[in-house]
């Protein structure tokens, strides 16, 4: 099967991303108002029959209880070149708190078994490094070379580090089941719950989600990055994309998954880096372009696909199209093993506290987090001027997972291991 | 047990980069093929998990073998056993698969498993040189190939498409009279991997050093790059995007990217993403813990699978001859079912066109089994290898080797010139294995240190101390043709289902114990001149301890097995002509490293590979008649 619609050299692959669009859609509003009177999102019955009563009003079982920002909200929502920047930060922040959560899915994985699975989230995880790698393009571009001080880097590692459980960066708040605290990511072993989070994490927006004012999925809130660059480009006399060239990555820098490095100099390549970032994460807006296989062998899609194939133990085939939010259709292709079985039994949401009785493994909690923060102060330097530093982090990476793999070797003496706890520690 | 539907186009036999490569232009030109694989099912495993978990069992074997030899990875089966190393011993010796005669051993080894000897190559693609193809003309020595470097070119950009050769053209600085080798504006498919820690400073050092005197003439050492099948950043001047048959022209096409997009590197078989790059593990022979090296598995995933049938542990044993026309009917196969015991059964497989790509020697064994292709009386013989004389000392200061692949660095110095009238050219590649290869370093390192009664803080400072400083060098030194080193068989050796063994003779021309010595001459002033102390012994009980003029020399197999069915001008001096094609029978074709009729002094697979494109040629022509 020869497919090539989401492959890094295809011409036509940035067009993927959905025009931006000024108005929510007649089905949004509908759903806002007949939600508008009800503050908790678990709906009475005696409310939902009456609005089902209601001739133009939709069928609540019908209605998801999701809720996000109006696009008039999302378009209005960055203030001002200061607040695009932070923003862009925040988006930084963002990629980077989904790192450590499929780290630990995967180093939980035991060698050998989960094959597919273990790829699978390798390969996501190799994409939300890029991801950080694209919104900081996108940031260097609209940064003034001379409002950078001498030596100053994009971010700053300390503060840029999540704590766990963590809300998702940026006001985003998916959706949870009704009662369901709201979401918060945790660091989980590689189970059943983890890979929930994980789609959750990466749930493209529902387009007929009644309206709030949270973000509702990451995609909703890159959209209103797009709005901002967009707006305050033109506005701004002579652009914002006055950045300095020679601080941009580009596409020899980076490898190990589908994604391509854009480098950005305009608003058209900040737009299809957005493009990239969001189209691996969650798919394009939910949607499928018909008339191109969309699975299939060697075929690059969504990560929020790739997370519904391990829960379902099964790859997409060639065959399976419907991908339209909500996602009803199960994958159909070939089946693989999942074993929840094969998997170090990883305490949730390690810390180095937690360890502070056992100097010995506090050691060993600290040089992983000593190899994490080095990972971060390297694509850090690389994204602050120094491009060619990124391919040197491949080693560190190996590190990284050498140094955890130990941590999970650790019993805890409840029939759970110890684990990498993703901490800022000083170097 | 017969079966005598022909419907295939093409049998092949062997999985290796010569018949993935003429599997994989034929099934996507629409022919249909049977591939037939001595090796075990296992290897050739197709889907992602059962493809990792062959590839961990190479894996987790290796890292637990004693001697890590090219073969110690993969599975030697008794019914199709492969040539090891550890089995090579003075001679007349019937030790492993291979029966030495001698007087003297052949040292290299091959691997009989799907995918072939590239699970185990080093990776290194240098080309041949112009002087190469035209020995006995320009040197007088050996014999001129039917083909030109002028004709190789575009087959060598084939090659280096398939393979996905990593190097810097610019480097590519040879002791030749032409600028340069490659066609205007060439560039390789990915950028020149990182040079390792140790070929840095040797480079430093050698540059500044190494003026030679040789038989009253100086030389400058002096070092380039590697070019080499290992993944790198692509090259984004690089526009080739493969090679296609185009049944107009009736040739193949380099086809060309539109967009400036460069090579997208194949990464590991079990996943697309893993191996994209070289991550500087040593171990490249015996095997690449990423697949960011080449291996024939990558091209022959390209086939187009529904033209292609494969079958393995399937061991071909004899070609059969239609007497009246002198075509070839069929290949008789023996298909073993557990791979230790003499259980097997025999099939035929039919087609149009045979193609022979089991291996220099398995291929000549064929043929002498099956009184075929042999009007010439030349198959089997003109074994060739390089010769390699190694070399090792120890530095002042430690070079650190390990850092890196296995060689990223080659002094070019005595590949080409007049000298080749009176002795081998050679290579002379800088290892980054210290002194693993002649020594077993740093295994004996240790051993020998408890023996001395050293433990603790003391034998960590002594191993730290001399692996840290171990330099290693080899001269490859290229073996003329001659027809006393050969391939034969004899009904009293057959291995284990009854398929001939080969038997070899095997012996040192004079013109190679002067290259013997001329390595001599050069390594004692080049480790003198960079102050590298010789350690270098050569023990007289050594399989292949030869001596010349007084003094002995040790040489090792470089793993390059050619010139056992030579291509040549005519059906009297060789057995194959410029296209591959037997001159005794119309229908068969022969691959593999047993056509070149000499061997220069690059590793032979590039080469090899690019001769495969040229016959492929030949082959699609001639279904399409």
């Amino acid at each position: 099967m020869e497919n090539n619609f989401f492959q890094k050299n295809n011409p036509n692959r940035q067009k993927l991303i959905k025009p931006l669009t000024d108005l929510d859609t007649p089905q949004e509003i509908a759903n806002s108002i007949a939600l508008d009177s009800l503050t908790d999102s678990d709906i009475p019955q005696e409310i939902a029959n009456s609005i089902a009563l209601e001739g133009n009003i939709p069928q609540l079982k019908d209605l998801p209880l999701q809720f996000k920002m109006s696009q008039k909200d999302v378009k209005n929502y960055i203030k001002d070149l200061k607040h695009l920047q932070a923003c862009l930060r925040t988006a930084l922040q963002l990629e980077l708190s989904t790192i450590p959560p499929y780290l630990c899915g995967l180093y939980t994985i035991k060698d050998g078994s989960n094959v597919e699975a273990a790829a699978l989230i390798r390969s996501v995880v190799v994409e939300e490094m890029l991801h950080m790698v694209l919104v900081s393009n996108i940031l260097n571009a609209i940064t003034d070379p001379k409002s950078i001080k001498k030596g100053e880097k994009l971010f700053n590692v300390k503060d840029i580090i999540p704590n766990y459980p963590t809300f998702l960066p940026g006001d985003i708040h998916p959706e949870v089941p009704p009662g369901a605290p709201p979401f918060k990511v945790h660091l989980l072993k590689f189970s059943k719950e983890a890979l929930e989070e994980f789609s959750t994490i990466e749930r493209p927006s529902d387009p007929n989600a009644p309206i709030t004012k949270t973000f509702d999925s990451i995609g909703q809130f890159y959209e209103a990055i797009r709005y901002g660059l967009l707006r305050i480009n033109k506005k701004t006399p002579g652009g914002i994309f006055k950045g300095d060239p020679k601080r941009q990555i580009t596409p020899e820098h980076y490898y190990g998954s589908g994604g391509k490095i854009t480098k950005v100099t305009n608003y058209e390549e900040a737009e299809e880096a957005i493009g990239e970032i969001v189209g691996q994460g969650e798919g394009i807006d939910g949607t499928i372009v018909t008339d191109h296989v969309m699975f299939g062998e060697n075929i690059e899609y969504a990560h929020y696909f790739k997370f519904q194939e391990i829960s379902y133990g099964r790859m997409y085939s060639a065959n399976d199209t419907n991908f339209q939010m909500p996602v009803r259709s199960v994958p159909t292709g070939r089946p693989f093993t999942v074993s929840w079985s094969s998997v170090y039994n990883m305490k949730a949401n390690p810390k180095m506290k937690d360890y502070k009785n056992n100097p010995e493994l506090l050691q060993k909690a600290i040089e992983f987090n000593k190899v994490y923060v080095t990972l971060l102060n390297n694509i850090n330097d690389a994204v602050s001027g120094d491009p060619d530093l990124l391919i040197k982090g491949i080693a560190v990476m190996y590190d990284l997972k050498y140094k955890a793999i130990e941590l999970l070797n650790i019993p805890l003496g409840n029939g759970e291991c110890a684990g990498p706890t993703f901490e800022y520690v000083e170097l | 047990m017969e079966n005598n539907n022909n419907n295939y186009d093409v049998v092949i036999v062997g999985s290796g980069i010569a018949g993935s490569i003429v599997a994989k232009l034929l099934t996507n030109a629409g022919k249909k093929v049977l591939m037939l694989e001595a090796g075990l099912a296992a290897g050739i495993a197709m889907d992602q998990e059962a493809n990792y978990k062959n590839y961990q069992d190479y894996l987790s074997t290796f890292y637990n073998a004693s001697a890590k030899v090219p073969n110690s990875p993969y599975p030697n089966i008794k019914d199709a056993p492969s040539i090891d190393v550890l089995d090579i011993k003075k001679t007349p010796s019937t030790e492993g698969y291979l029966v030495q005669m001698g007087p003297i051993a052949f040292a290299s080894d091959c691997t009989r498993a799907p995918g072939g000897t590239t699970l185990h190559w080093l990776g290194t693609t240098l080309r041949m040189l112009p002087n190469d193809f035209k020995m006995k003309s320009k040197y007088g020595v050996a014999v001129d190939w039917p083909i030109k470097y002028e004709d190789m070119n575009r087959y060598y950009e084939m090659a280096e498409n398939e393979i996905g050769v990593s190097g810097n053209v610019k480097d590519q600085n040879y002791p030749i009279e032409q600028k340069s080798v490659f066609n205007k504006d060439y560039v390789y498919p990915m950028k020149v991997i990182p040079i390792s820690y140790l070929d840095k400073v040797m480079t430093d050092i050698i540059d500044k050093n190494s003026k030679i005197i040789l038989n009253d003439k100086a030389y400058k050492l002096y070092c380039i790059s590697t070019p080499q099948g290992r993944n790198s950043i692509p090259n984004y001047d690089y526009d080739i995007n493969g090679v296609a048959w185009n049944p107009g022209t009736k040739k193949l096409d380099i086809t060309r990217n539109r967009f400036k997009e460069g090579y997208n590197p194949v990464g590991s078989n079990w996943d697309p993403y893993t191996g994209q790059r070289c991550e500087g593990n040593a171990s490249c022979v015996p095997i690449c813990p990423v697949q960011a090296k080449y291996n024939a598995l990558k091209t022959l995933r390209k086939c187009d699978m529904g033209n292609l049938s494969v079958k393995t542990q399937a061991v071909a044993s004899k070609l059969l001859i239609n007497e009246t026309s002198n075509w070839i009917n069929g290949v008789e196969y023996k298909t073993y079912i557990k791979g230790s015991s003499p259980e097997y059964e025999t099939h035929t497989a039919k087609a149009t066109i045979y193609v022979m790509a089991a291996s220099a020697i398995e291929n000549a064994k064929l043929l002498l089994a099956s009184g075929a292709a042999n009007s010439s009386d030349q198959v089997g013989r003109n074994l060739m290898d390089h010769m390699t004389v190694l070399r090792w000392g120890l530095a002042k200061e430690p070079l650190y080797p390990y850092r890196g692949p296995g060689s990223t660095t080659n002094i070019p110095t005595f590949r080409d010139g007049e000298f080749r009238k009176d002795h081998a050219a050679w290579i002379l590649p800088l290892d980054n294995w210290g002194w693993a290869w002649p020594t077993f370093s740093p295994g004996s390192d240790v051993t020998t240190a408890v023996s001395e009664g050293i433990f603790g803080k003391e034998l960590r400072d002594r191993i730290e101390n001399r692996v840290t400083r171990q330099f290693f060098t080899h001269f490859e030194c290229e073996q003329t043709p001659d027809p006393n080193n050969r391939v034969t068989i004899n009904p009293e050796y057959k291995d284990n289902i009854g398929n001939y063994r080969p038997v070899i003779h095997y012996n040192a021309t004079e013109y190679m114990l002067k290259a013997f010595e001329a390595s001599g001459v050069v390594s004692e002033q080049f480790f003198d001149q960079c102050g590298i102390e010789d350690f270098t012994e050569y023990n007289p009980q050594d399989p292949d301890y030869v001596t010349y003029k007084g003094k002995g020399y040790s040489f090792a197999g470089a793993g390059h097995i050619v010139g056992t069915h030579r291509m040549g001008f005519n059906k009297q001096d060789s057995v194959v002509d410029s296209d591959m094609r037997t001159w005794d029978h119309e229908n068969l074709f022969l691959v593999g490293c047993g056509n070149m009729p000499t061997l220069g002094t690059s590793n032979p697979t590039l080469t090899m590979s690019a001769l495969t494109f040229k016959a492929a040629e030949a082959i699609l022509k001639q279904l399409e008649q």
